[in-house]
């Protein structure tokens, strides 16, 4: 087995393969509607009648979106013939925009770049097909369009942009102290000043987010970064608290806040003054990302003595298991061993004699394995891993030539676990056991 | 966006499969005559039929991060287009799964152009848009499975859904896929090799797939006696 990696000493069948694959994905299907049936349904009906925004269907676009479709048509058809009357729009980057109101007229900004919404939308078309829509009690503000440059103040409010790719453009949106750079995509964007903070809503594309202190990352398509800025009021929640905060955008180790790292999805996960607050994200939120080198990295550029001695048992074996699935079996039993001597009675120090052992075994230390597997199952007789600590103990016996104990250990194992995977080799086991002593009778 | 305003008539290399997936039972039957008088009655009679085995294929197929909303609408509208082109009561459920699975290897194709031009960093963060499960560590073995599935090529990763996760007959997968017996056994045995190899090479995805392998015998085992009884 000479492709396993440290760690995984016994290969799957493929039953047990499907079966564990086809569980998973049962498990998913049954675990939670994710699928809302009439809203496709709804979706169904709207492209087969040709009409893709209908005000009574229940729709993932905001109400005041909704109405941009028809509007941006004859927006666009405006914007067409202005364009074309005034020679404009040959080059991208001679980018000129019209703006429309819900009635479809033309709004005349009077020379000032700025316009304010109350209770109706307002939409600006640009010349390369680019729209940004401007929700109720928003106000904003032009700052540049000259060059393929697009400057956009986002003063108060929340704007849709749909930005159209084009390598001549340069699109970006400024929201209090942070800035978007689009780069083909469209998203939500919201602002409140007397807050300072916002939120970016992904939904197609990517942009990169800028923030007080400089880049914060990219942020892709069905993400959410909330823009986090200094607060009126220090006990104001910063991001309106309707708003679902899911996942923040990507930024650098260090640079973000645990909260809304762990994409707790909650308005208190953004109850922290400042985006750019150093703490660590919890090992335990990067394992839920699968972000397992990020956590070997961190603890070692940490110091692995000073994590030891101060993250709780869950985040070190967190950490443990990081270090193995990335092929660190030193750092994980490193790990696992302080886990132990440190913390002895805690369940993840229990646990960690049966990943002890598997390291062991896959280092080929039989003994060692065994020993630890002895622990583990001792120590944590209901445990999750006793059918496999069982089994693999009893591998390792029969491996080492003692039978009689395989035997005793097969024996076992068909008791607690008839039907469980080592359930051949400890019936084969048994059985040579039972002939042989029918033979020498 | 994508385009999802052409409808998806007829599978163009898909041949409506002859029976049966199942045998046309009395609500294939009632559907079938609806479809051939006309009018749009039976549409919603059709989804409310058939909109859990086109979801159930769709996700098993292509796992928790498909778009499935989309592509399940794909499904009807593509169905409602050309249903009137089925022949036979019998046939009704195989030219969904047929239809379904011309969509779900469309998705996968757009999917494989997407990675050989997308950056690293989607990957990096997909995970993030894995809808919640509430074990974490079901999130990232499924993100995991879902990766590993993804390097298969389009047609073995279909027989594999089919017939391992959908838990369909060798026959049935051909019909539906509209392949050879042989070469879904040539593909299955691919796809299982394959899949092996890079499970085995993924310990925290080995570990999950043995331990959930295992709890769920238990569980069968506990019902066993049961069913012998029944």
């Amino acid at each position: 087995m000479s492709s396993e990696k440290k760690g995984t000493a016994r290969s799957l069948g493929e039953a047990e393969l499907g079966r564990g694959f086809r569980s998973l994905m049962d498990d998913y299907l049954t675990s939670g509607e994710r699928v809302d049936k009439e809203r496709v349904f709804s979706q169904i009906v709207q492209r087969r009648t040709g009409l893709r925004a209908v005000e009574s269907s229940p729709s993932r676009v905001p109400r005041w979106v909704r109405w941009a479709a028809p509007v941006a048509v004859a927006a666009a058809a405006a914007a067409a013939f202005a364009f074309a009357f005034y020679g404009l729009g040959s080059d991208p980057r001679d980018l000129t925009y019209v703006v429309t109101a819900h009635s479809g007229a033309q709004v005349d900004d009077q020379g000032s770049h700025r316009w304010s919404t109350e209770d109706e939308p307002l939409l600006v078309t640009f010349s390369d097909k680019s729209t940004v829509l401007l929700a109720p009690k928003t106000s904003v503000n032009l700052e540049v369009v000259e060059s393929g440059k697009v400057r956009f103040g986002l003063e108060r409010g929340r704007i849709h942009a749909h930005i159209a790719h084009h390598e001549d453009t340069d699109y970006r949106f400024r929201a209090g102290e942070y800035e978007v750079f689009v780069t083909g995509t469209e998203f939500d964007l919201s602002f409140e000043p007397s807050r300072g903070s916002g939120l970016l809503d992904m939904q197609e594309g990517s942009v990169e987010v800028s923030g007080p202190k400089g880049r914060l990352g990219r942020v892709l398509g069905g993400e959410k970064l909330a823009l986090v800025g200094a607060p009126a009021k220090a006990e104001e929640p910063a991001v309106p608290p309707h708003e679902p905060v899911k996942a923040p955008a990507a930024e650098e180790p260090g640079e973000r806040d645990d909260a809304t790292a762990s994409g707790a999805g909650d308005a208190s996960s953004a109850r922290v003054p400042s985006a750019h607050r150093s703490v660590t994200p919890s090992y335990r939120s990067l394992a839920k990302q699968a972000r397992f080198a990020e956590i070997v990295k961190d603890a070692e550029s940490r110091g692995l003595k000073a994590v030891l001695a101060t993250k709780s048992p869950e985040e070190l074996a967190e950490l443990a298991h990081a270090a193995r699935y990335v092929g660190r079996g030193d750092l994980a039993t490193r790990v696992l061993k302080s886990l132990v001597q440190s913390h002895p009675t805690s369940s993840a120090a229990q646990s960690a004699h049966f990943f002890l052992g598997r390291i062991a075994e896959a280092n080929g230390e039989s003994q060692k394995a065994a020993r630890e597997y002895d622990i583990y199952v001792k120590s944590r007789p209901g445990g999750s891993y006793v059918a496999e600590a069982l089994g693999r103990r009893m591998a390792l016996a029969q491996k080492s030539g003692d039978l009689s104990l395989a035997t005793s250990l097969a024996r076992q194992y068909l008791k607690r676990f008839p039907s469980g995977p080592y359930r051949a080799a400890a019936l084969s086991l048994t059985e040579q056991a039972e002939g042989s002593r029918l033979l020498h009778r | 966006m994508r385009d999802l305003s052409t409808p998806n008539p007829r599978p163009a290399h898909l041949k409506p499969v002859p029976p049966p997936l199942s045998l046309g039972d009395s609500a294939d039957a009632r559907l079938f005559s609806m479809i051939q008088e006309g009018g749009t009655a039976w549409q919603r009679l059709a989804y409310d039929q058939y909109f859990p085995l086109v979801k159930g294929l769709i996700i098993r197929s292509l796992g928790p991060m498909a778009d499935a909303e989309d592509l399940i609408a794909d499904v009807f509208v593509g169905f409602f287009e050309s249903a009137s082109n089925i022949r036979s009561p019998t046939r009704v459920r195989s030219y969904v799964v047929s239809i379904t699975m011309n969509v779900v290897r469309r998705e996968l194709r757009r999917r494989r152009r997407r990675r050989f031009f997308s950056l690293v960093e989607e990957e990096k963060r997909a995970v993030d848009r894995v809808p919640s499960t509430d074990d974490p560590k079901a999130k990232v073995a499924l993100l995991h499975l879902s990766r590993i599935l993804s390097t298969l090529n389009p047609d073995d990763h279909l027989v594999f859904a089919l017939h391992v996760l959908e838990d369909m007959n060798l026959e049935d997968v051909a019909q539906a896929l509209d392949m050879s017996l042989s070469t879904v056994k040539r593909r299955l045995r691919r796809a299982n090799e394959r899949l092996l190899r890079r499970v085995s090479q993924n310990p925290l995805l080995s570990d999950y797939v043995r331990d959930k392998g295992e709890r769920d015998e238990a569980l069968s085992a506990e019902d066993g006696p049961l069913k012998e009884v029944l």
